[in-house]
């Protein structure tokens, strides 16, 4: 007798946002990516983050309110996950100090959806 | 009277915010967007004649008055919609005096955002209801009082040196304008807090708190 395949493991993506308005959008490439997505608003906590147990954190730097860089360190700090971070900051040196506290790519205000597509790892 | 979809042109630093906007509007046949620029240029806003310009001003180089008279003045028969991530009444008010007819901030919903916008294309404004309480407030307790958040950015820079003391010359230098610029903000800064003398700005910054 065959045993049934065992279920694939869906790929699932936690948005941490501040800026309502991109959030239908950013499901949209992830949906392409082939991400499942899990929502949430302007910081996530261990516990949204232990619950989603998401493959990649998607993280709006810019909320209003936020310190992005403590926002880095804290998702690294409660998860394994990819995070990628999203920010119109051009500075390459916030950039290199946001990849050092736990980020693992970093998209700026020219990156397009093509970029995003790559740096949630697309399957 | 409007024949057939809104023209809407966005304004958006950041790429992929600006195809979120797009893909917002997309989803509503009453909108066209002509196109996306990452900064206010005058030549492509003069040729989209848009009846609506939406602008992050997150993104954008922080005099308003400056970015929205771009805008004003290249699509003149655009109205400009200002979306902002910041809950400021201050902030609005800046717009608003700069030739914004709305002010949104960014965590609404696209649906939101949508009436929003035609609300504006319908000769109305529209001011986020959290900060409009703030602007009502202060309109409340000045009433009948010149309010320096009439003033621009550029004005405001003008008084802030002016009660520094220094003279229109100097404030030319710093600001790397013309003497006769200078003279004209100051006229206006005068006109529009109802004073004639420097002292009086001077004193005016200073409750402004912006010396």
């Amino acid at each position: 007798m065959q045993r049934p395949h065992k279920r694939a493991h869906a790929r699932k993506a936690l948005i941490v946002h501040g800026q309502r308005l991109m959030v239908p959008f950013l499901k949209d490439v992830l949906a392409c990516a082939g991400l499942g997505e899990v929502v949430t608003y302007r910081c996530a906590s261990a516990g949204t983050l232990r619950r989603a147990r998401p493959d990649v954190v998607l993280l709006d730097a810019d909320p209003r309110g936020a310190q992005p860089l403590g926002l880095i360190r804290e998702t690294r700090l409660q998860t394994s996950a990819r995070i990628v971070v999203i920010t119109r900051s051009e500075d390459r040196a916030w950039e290199a100090v946001a990849l050092a506290l736990g980020a693992d790519a970093v998209l700026g205000p020219k990156a397009n959806r093509q970029d995003l597509f790559t740096a949630v790892g697309a399957t | 009277m409007r024949d057939g979809r809104l023209r809407v042109v966005i304004i958006e630093a950041q790429v992929l915010f600006a195809k979120a906007l797009s893909a917002i509007f997309a989803d509503d046949s009453d909108f066209e967007v002509i196109s996306d620029h990452r900064a206010p240029e005058a030549v492509t806003l003069a040729a989209a004649r848009p009846h609506v310009i939406v602008i992050d001003l997150d993104g954008q180089p922080t005099d308003v008055a400056a970015t929205l008279g771009i805008c004003s003045q290249a699509a003149p028969d655009g109205r400009i919609c200002v979306l902002s991530m910041h809950l400021s009444s201050e902030m609005m008010q800046r717009c608003l005096s700069n030739g914004a007819e709305a002010y949104i901030v960014k965590d609404i919903s696209p649906p939101e955002l949508l009436r929003a916008i035609k609300t504006v294309a319908d000769g109305q404004s529209y001011v986020d209801p959290r900060v409009a309480g703030g602007l009502l407030r202060r309109r409340s307790l000045n009433a009948g009082k010149p309010d320096i958040m009439e003033l621009s950015a550029r004005e405001a820079e003008v008084l802030k040196l002016i009660a520094e003391g220094l003279a229109n010359k100097q404030i030319s230098a710093r600001l790397h304008l013309s003497e006769k610029t200078v003279k004209n903000h100051v006229s206006r800064i005068f006109s529009k807090l109802n004073i004639s003398a420097r002292t009086q700005a001077a004193v005016h910054a200073i409750r402004a708190g912006i010396v």
